[in-house]
């Protein structure tokens, strides 16, 4: 998981290869969206999964039926990686650089502002604070080994009129169904997970503490709740993640761990994701500024 | 900003209702409202499906071409017409503008000479930004107009700069061919002014957005090649609050900043 960032872009181009490439003139099977994206086979790992979003808010969907993982996201988590972010002060030598500009033209100039800069122990490339994903969801399927091999029919599907992920299989029982959208007007991921009725879903979910050294999450799961509360480890703040998870039909119990799910018709996970941010400390002005407050000063 | 919403959260989360079908049918609305907003047209507005495969994929290939159909809007346009003649025009304007302007830039003159700064080399080389612009780091400029409306130039090193339209549309050839193709011989420069009608300007929600990103100053427009002020000039009738949207686009602007 190097690089998050790169998952729009190739799952734009999937989808888009996707949706161009399926002839309209076909019979469409069942439950491919007329704008969308479809595809019979799942996604092996995250750089394949659908993604959807309503533009603060993410998630992203991959994994078999049986182990299936949902990202969390949202626009605003970037990992604060502790970088000096300071490039040095060389307002004094931009006289000169104008010069140079005049008579020996952009590059020397360039040129020359590099080598100031380096003189000043700046040593070109600033790693900045780097997108990251939010909360990952476990799905395990609580069901007989072999239930694999029986999976018929599988589908997925991302619907870009509405922005739902649809997830359909049938084994022997009959169909199943996950679909999951992140609501515009209510700031909200939805989940829901049906199975053939008669309370066949069981599942179980849990929310993984985020594996990176550079975030500390305090976990909480019990029977109906997953919440998580983030704290950068470099400072500016962090980002805390609550998943509300309500069962029709079966039961609902929790480990402290887990949240399990026994004999249920379907599962409804509600889940919201809002950063918090410390203040920054105050910038000490640089010589220039001192310079030209002294200058008003006076 | 509290720093554990945890609290804050499962309150609002459980004061949801828990409906699926409840939840994505107003959601549908909102996303489907934001997907229609926005239309891929990789050719020209052809309708981009099925049989059109290869030929839109043809297009898509060829999207720099000029387009070969007119939208019928266009087809249907009127010419601007100005509303005084260029005889009341003389009349109104020239002979008492043109010295009230002669008094105003002996003014003008005048501040200058007492400034500090000369039209020289030497005189600008002693000039140092202001210390807000030194911290300010971050600034947006405007560049949108008349020429939104064609929003078109031939590529230039790779980027396209349609705020020249109003000068290219005659004087490029490859601008002019897609202007005649697209608009059509007969159609001027003037005729965008009624087209440009800036109903969807907001200045308050464009400066917070700028300030949101970190924004610390802001260049607007405030005449530029389409040659039309935008704020109610005393000086020329060309200008916004008169032609076009029929409002002043900078002063608002300026407050809300």
């Amino acid at each position: 998981m190097s690089h998050p960032h790169q998952i729009p872009a190739i799952v734009l181009a999937a989808a888009l290869w996707l949706t161009l490439a399926m002839p309209s003139a076909a019979a469409e099977p069942e439950g491919i969206p007329t704008r969308g994206a479809a595809s019979t086979n799942w996604a092996s790992s995250w750089e394949w999964a659908f993604v959807t979003g309503n533009g603060r808010m993410g998630a992203m969907v991959f994994g078999h039926p049986m182990n299936e993982t949902i990202f969390g996201n949202h626009a605003r988590l970037f990992l604060p990686l502790g970088s000096r972010e300071i490039v040095p002060d060389l307002g004094a030598h931009l006289p000169e650089a104008r010069r140079i500009i005049r008579d020996k033209g952009y590059n020397a100039a360039f040129q020359f502002m590099e080598n100031k800069a380096r003189e000043q122990g700046w040593n070109g490339l600033v790693w900045t604070d780097r997108f990251h994903p939010g909360f990952e969801l476990k799905i395990r399927m609580n069901q007989a080994s072999g239930v694999l091999d029986r999976i018929t029919d599988y589908l997925r599907t991302e619907d870009f009129q509405t922005g739902e992920v649809a997830v359909r299989w049938s084994d022997a029982d009959g169909p199943w169904q996950r679909r999951l959208f992140v609501s515009r007007p209510d700031n909200l991921l939805v989940l829901s997970i049906t199975g053939p009725g008669n309370g066949r879903v069981n599942h179980e979910l849990a929310m993984p503490p985020i594996p990176h050294q550079l975030i500390r999450s305090e976990q909480h799961t019990d029977a109906g709740w997953i919440t998580a509360h983030n704290t950068y480890v470099k400072g500016k703040g962090g980002y805390d993640s609550v998943l509300r998870v309500v069962n029709r039909g079966g039961h609902i119990t929790s480990d402290g761990q887990k949240v399990v799910v026994t004999e249920v018709d379907e599962v409804l996970v509600l889940g919201r994701i809002e950063p918090w941010k410390t203040p920054l400390p105050t910038v000490k002005p640089g010589p220039i500024l001192q310079r030209t407050r002294s200058l008003r000063a006076a | 900003m509290k720093t554990n919403q945890i609290a804050d959260l499962r309150n609002a989360l459980a004061a949801l209702p828990a409906d699926y079908g409840r939840l994505f049918t107003s959601h549908a609305k909102a996303h489907g409202a934001v997907f229609d907003r926005v239309t891929l047209d990789l050719g020209d507005g052809v309708d981009f499906d099925g049989a059109d495969f290869v030929n839109a994929g043809f297009i898509v290939a060829d999207r720099d071409a000029a387009p070969t159909t007119r939208p019928q809007a266009v087809a249907d346009f009127k010419p601007f017409v100005y509303e005084l003649s260029a005889e009341r025009l003389a009349e109104q304007f020239s002979g008492d503008q043109m010295k009230r302007a002669e008094a105003e830039l002996r003014e003008i003159r005048a501040v200058h000479e007492k400034g500090p700064w000369k039209p020289t080399w030497e005189s600008l080389d002693r000039h140092q930004a202001p210390a807000w612009f030194q911290d300010a780091k971050l600034g947006v400029m405007l560049n949108w107009g008349m020429h939104s409306v064609p929003a078109w130039d031939k590529k230039r090193g790779g980027a396209m700069y349609p705020d020249a339209y109003g000068c290219a549309m005659y004087v490029d050839e490859v601008v002019r061919a897609h202007h005649v193709q697209h608009w059509g011989a007969d159609f001027q420069w003037d005729d965008f002014i009624p087209l440009f009608k800036a109903e969807s300007y907001d200045p308050d929600a464009r400066v917070n957005l700028f300030k949101e990103a970190g924004a610390r100053y802001l260049i607007p427009m405030s005449k530029h090649h389409d040659g039309v002020a935008w704020w109610d000039s005393q000086w020329t009738k060309r200008n916004f609050v008169q032609l076009g949207p029929k409002k002043d686009l900078l002063t608002p602007l300026m407050a809300a900043a």
